[in-house]
């Protein structure tokens, strides 16, 4: 090899590693998904204890892979006055069982929105991260690779969902991965297998799957649309007042 | 009066000193903390996401910026041939030097895993990423500054050899290399640095406006990155030449008061512009009332958390005071008030940094919370004033040992 083909070689090898790197990226097909119905959400937090202990997140910080909002809406005369009482739980405290809570939702809608990395077919992490640290897996899962992540917060500016975080004693950043280690081991999230009403529920999209039929047979809405994002979590009867 | 300023320099440099000490210690404590927690004064409003990037990314911005802007004015005067600026083009460029360098250290101790950085380097990178092209665009920037400076300076470098001490041996160290014919390659270094500094620079601009933040998102952010730039390379050379000037015990008269002159033009022209931009922005962006988002993120400036820093320190401080003070010949006349307008105006461009760093992540907001107000860890403040001071430092370092008096 001479010198020009040696520098020709170094000229392409970034490029070519871009366009390497992105393949496969966009594809749904095949993919994991989550599907949660908002209307059997009762906050009871289960999900966001068993997340922390499974993934080593400490219990007490308000950082989460996943979290439990709360809404309890009070609809006035008119449209602009809808007001919105929004609480977050997402350590072991759970303020739904607090007074405060119990008594200021009296006679208003209440309800609860489970949240999470919505493992996005165009994923914005991904895109930003200058070093490659977040990934698709082959079955659309969006992962952080830990050991080359800078922690320069990049992915959590550019995350429209807020699901991303640094991890407080790891330093770098840090979110859900549908639990990639138990799923590729035929299990479920344990979110997914703690939830006592069923109101998560995950699987591929696939012919059949219960995930699938879920989508097919109902009405069902993404957060955020209009980032063109393409969510893999997908909610039913999901409330106009929730934060898209 | 020769005493007092020397004792003024040493008040100086013992002071410095502390405050750059306690301002890494801080740093390093927000990094490692002591093992009795010491809670962040703004909570995260939400359970995955705070501001991640706070005082010390504003401040990295605010010193690329002005490292930027330093460049811009400097290369007016050496590149572009406004020769009334050529007086000040060697403070320009050392002070662009200065902040660049300290920008690095700042931001490499705000990534929290600097020591993977190499990554970007050696090609385990995403080119697609802002971020990436950012680091690469600043690093070449590095280079070509460094390169341009070296031959700006060479000429009198040669000069100084002769002198005793450490002066006399920096220039000896410096001319080492040899070269005969340096004054058209001076400008051609210096035409790739500023347009370096300007791709850069844009490329931050975009890295902010690429997001879906309300606040930033928009094609204009990085040529309004690129403007307030200019307000502040005019602002900081008024300041760093007046400053060094002062302690010369030098008078400013003849083609220096002519460059300070040209330089209350360039300031007092940029901040009627950035008025205009920011004045249109905020138009826009809440109007009509239902545009996705957009209205919010510019009612907490207006009336919100950050109306304080916004209306005070960006507007009154940062660009109205300036502006009467550089337009009203009583005071544009006299080098002292143009000193004082262009420290009035890095104090505005200082929050503005502030304001649309921690203000437009505060709006990535929602429903039924409150926004955060701006308010600060003591840690950042102290780590702020440490770099500050840092790059203070090194500009007076830099003057002491660089030949820095000007070209005939």
């Amino acid at each position: 090899m001479n010198r020009r083909d040696f520098l020709k070689m170094i000229a392409g090898l970034i490029p070519a590693t871009a366009i390497f790197r992105s393949q496969g990226t966009r594809s749904s097909e095949k993919s994991y998904a989550m599907v949660v119905d908002v209307s059997k959400c009762i906050g009871c937090g289960k999900c966001v204890v068993a997340c922390k202990i499974e993934n080593d997140v400490p219990m007490d910080s308000k950082l989460s892979r996943t979290w439990i909002e709360g809404y309890s809406v009070d609809i006035g005369a008119s449209i602009k006055e809808i007001k919105v009482r929004k609480e977050v739980l997402s350590t072991s405290k759970n303020p739904f069982l607090e007074k405060s809570w119990i008594e200021g939702t009296k006679g208003k809608k209440t309800f609860y929105v489970p949240k999470l990395c919505n493992h996005c077919a165009n994923a914005p992490c991904i895109e930003v991260c200058p070093v490659y640290a977040r990934f698709h897996t082959k079955d659309g899962v969006v992962l952080v690779d830990k050991d080359t992540c800078i922690g320069c917060k990049y992915c959590i500016v550019a995350c429209p969902y807020g699901a991303t975080f640094l991890h407080p004693k790891e330093k770098v950043t840090d979110k859900c991965t549908f639990c990639y280690h138990r799923i590729k081991k035929g299990m479920t999230p344990v979110c997914v297998l703690l939830c006592p009403t069923e109101a998560r529920n995950f699987g591929k999209l696939e012919e059949g799957s219960k995930v699938q039929e879920m989508i097919k047979k109902n009405m069902t809405l993404v957060l955020k649309p209009e980032e063109g994002t393409f969510p893999r979590v997908f909610y039913l009867n999901l409330d106009m007042v929730v934060d898209l | 009066m020769g005493e007092m300023l020397k004792k003024v320099e040493a008040v100086f440099v013992s002071v410095s000193i502390v405050l750059i000490v306690l301002g890494f210690v801080s740093v390093y404590l927000m990094h490692f903390p002591l093992p009795i927690p010491i809670k962040l004064p703004i909570e995260p409003f939400e359970p995955a996401e705070g501001i991640p990037w706070r005082l010390l990314v504003a401040l990295y911005v605010f010193f690329v910026v002005s490292t930027t802007g330093l460049c811009i004015v400097a290369s007016l005067g050496e590149v572009f041939g406004f020769k009334k600026l050529e007086p000040i083009v060697k403070e320009g460029l050392l002070m662009a030097l200065v902040t660049i360098l300290v920008d690095l250290v700042t931001v490499g101790l705000e990534i929290e895993q600097v020591t993977r950085g190499y990554f970007v380097l050696a090609g385990h990178a995403n080119p697609m990423s802002m971020m990436y092209r950012m680091i690469m665009l600043y690093v070449l920037y590095v280079v070509f500054l460094l390169v341009e400076m070296w031959l700006y300076f060479r000429d009198d470098l040669l000069k100084q050899r002769e002198e005793r001490g450490l002066r006399g041996l920096v220039a000896r160290i410096l001319t080492t290399p040899k070269l005969t014919e340096t004054k058209d390659l001076t400008k051609v270094v210096g035409f790739l640095t500023v347009f370096t500094a300007i791709i850069a620079h844009s490329n931050l601009g975009a890295l902010f406006g690429v997001n879906y933040i309300s606040f930033w998102h928009g094609p204009f952010l990085p040529i309004y990155f690129i403007l307030s730039a200019v307000v502040s390379g005019a602002a900081l050379t008024i300041i760093g030449a007046y400053i060094a000037d002062y302690f010369r015990g030098i008078k400013i008269e003849g083609e220096r008061y002519e460059a300070f002159q040209m330089l209350r033009i360039i300031l007092g022209f940029t901040i009627v512009v950035t008025m205009l931009f920011t004045a249109w922005k905020f138009i826009v962006k809440a109007y009509p009332t239902s545009t996705l988002m957009s209205r919010e993120s510019v009612e907490v400036f207006v009336h919100g958390n950050f109306a304080f820093n916004f209306w005070i320190l960006e507007v009154l401080i940062g660009l109205v005071v300036p502006l009467i003070l550089l337009t009203l010949p009583h005071t544009g006349r006299k080098v002292e008030w143009i000193f004082l307008a262009s420290l009035f105006t890095i104090v505005g461009i200082f929050f503005l940094r502030i304001d649309l760093v921690m203000g437009g992540l505060a709006l990535k907001h929602i429903t039924g919370m409150n926004f955060p107000s701006p308010v600060y860890h003591p840690f950042e403040v102290f780590g702020t004033i440490g770099f500050l001071s840092l790059a203070a430092f090194l500009y007076y370092i830099g003057y002491k040992l660089l030949p820095m008096e000007v070209k005939k």
